[in-house]
């Protein structure tokens, strides 16, 4: 129990306020604030952002685009691992597609989307772009590892559909899909707002951060930076419960 | 009934099962029996439909078939009851009787726990709940006894002797001394390959 906590709550804040320890003592040697603000200075201009209606309008619009565009991948992602793995020419067919995705540099993806569908568009379809492969491999691998004496024993008995998918086969690639989720979110965030720093979207995260550093306002880029962070965080540790409620809500099975 | 009409079986080149015809009675208790790698399982496997002959038939009358595997295979994200009520969904008697067959292989105080956390034989005999609560009229159990001592094995003989009264129940053991404890005729698989059960 003691172990527990210190793993799970006092380590990681402990860690947390060390790396804030560690700026805060390099902003003070360096005595810039125009370069590296105090960690105090950035979170007393966070609360004076939040105060604005423009900061929660860029925040909706940012989180909107992204997490559209992380749920797309989701759906998308998990349906070609499914197709792919059931038919071996579908296989051969994506594959190179998903090694072309996973390694073409981000920003050259941008502006090739940015001619294409036009810079409000660019975030939510970069957003996709870089998550997708990421929940395909996953739930590919998923359903390779699915264990096949399992799902024969389902058809011995003769379990019904919706009897094998909801206790055979989903427990089966539940961490995969939870691995899926968590690096999905981390690099669709850092993609989605690169999308926008590069295309400008009117009234985004990522619209703000550039004025921010156009004009040399570096507590407020902080700030900004900050905020994608915690969202990211949140979100992720949304997605988490959200898995975990689903997993209990099923493990409280009464025939 | 259950027949084997001119059974061929290969894995790639190799053949287990060569022009094997047989006839089963529609009841009663059988044991194959025969050395290791000889074809049991393989035609267990037949007869359950979880494998295609390469060549010939098997017909069969039996509606419900329940099988105990060589392996216990839970699922080990659901409780030993839930393994059992999963197989029984539909049924308005499942907590009772996967209660019931629990206690029977005097697993009773380990409903709650996950399959992972008990010991091998204890899993073996979960499976085997398993399979007689989920009462087919075709009862096929693959190495019933793995894992589990003298004393119990004979202790659970007995509800494997009377789980299945008007079906066929079919047993692969490679010790014929099994047969008795089952009460079982013993049928010995003949040739390499297979191709007479006497």
């Amino acid at each position: 129990m003691k172990k527990q906590f210190f793993d799970k709550w006092a380590f990681p804040f402990l860690s947390v306020c060390f790396w804030i320890g560690v700026w805060w003592v390099a902003a003070l040697i360096l005595n810039k604030p125009l370069l590296l603000p105090t960690p105090w200075r950035v979170l007393c201009k966070l609360f004076s952002l939040v105060a604005t209606a423009s900061f929660w309008q860029a925040v909706g619009t940012s989180l909107l685009r992204i997490a559209g565009g992380i749920l797309a991948a989701l759906l998308l992602g998990t349906l070609l691992a499914l197709a792919t793995t059931g038919v071996r020419l579908l296989h051969h067919l994506f594959s190179p597609l998903l090694s072309l995705c996973k390694s073409t540099p981000v920003a050259a993806v941008i502006f090739l989307l940015m001619l294409f569908l036009g810079r409000q568009n660019v975030p939510f379809f970069i957003t996709l772009t870089v998550a997708t492969p990421i929940v395909w491999g996953n739930v590919r691998a998923g359903l390779g590892a699915v264990d096949l004496r399992l799902l024969e024993m389902g058809r011995v008995f003769g379990l019904s559909r919706s009897h094998m998918l909801l206790h055979v086969c989903l427990p089966m690639l539940r961490p995969y899909f939870r691995a899926a989720c968590l690096s999905a979110i981390g690099l669709a965030f850092k993609a989605g707002i690169a999308a926008e720093i590069l295309c400008l979207p009117a009234g985004s995260i990522g619209n703000l951060i550039y004025e921010s550093k156009l004009y040399l306002h570096t507590e407020e880029l902080f700030a900004y930076t900050l905020t994608v962070i915690l969202i990211s965080a949140a979100i992720e540790r949304i997605t988490l419960l959200l898995l975990k409620r689903a997993e209990q809500k099923r493990e409280v099975y009464h025939a | 009934m259950l027949e084997l009409k001119n059974l061929t079986h290969c894995y790639g080149e190799k053949t287990v099962i060569e022009g094997l015809s047989h006839c089963f009675p529609s009841s009663g208790t059988l044991l194959f029996s025969g050395p290791s790698g000889a074809g049991k399982t393989t035609l267990l496997r037949l007869i359950a439909g979880l494998e295609k002959p390469t060549a010939g038939e098997i017909t069969s009358d039996h509606r419900r078939v329940a099988m105990c595997f060589q392996e216990p295979r839970l699922l080990p994200w659901l409780t030993c009851l839930d393994n059992i009520k999963l197989v029984l969904a539909g049924r308005s008697d499942a907590d009772t009787l996967a209660r019931l067959w629990l206690s029977r292989m005097e697993l009773e105080e380990v409903e709650n726990a996950l399959p992972t956390t008990l010991s091998g034989g204890m899993q073996q005999r979960i499976a085997l709940a398993r399979a007689l609560a989920f009462g087919g009229d075709l009862l096929l159990l693959d190495e019933p006894f793995s894992g589990l001592d003298e004393a119990l094995k004979h202790r659970i003989a007995p509800f494997l002797r009377e789980a299945n009264p008007t079906g066929l129940t079919v047993a692969v053991t490679h010790q014929k001394e099994d047969a008795a404890l089952l009460d079982a005729t013993v049928l010995t698989l003949s040739g390499s390959p297979v191709t007479a059960l006497v």
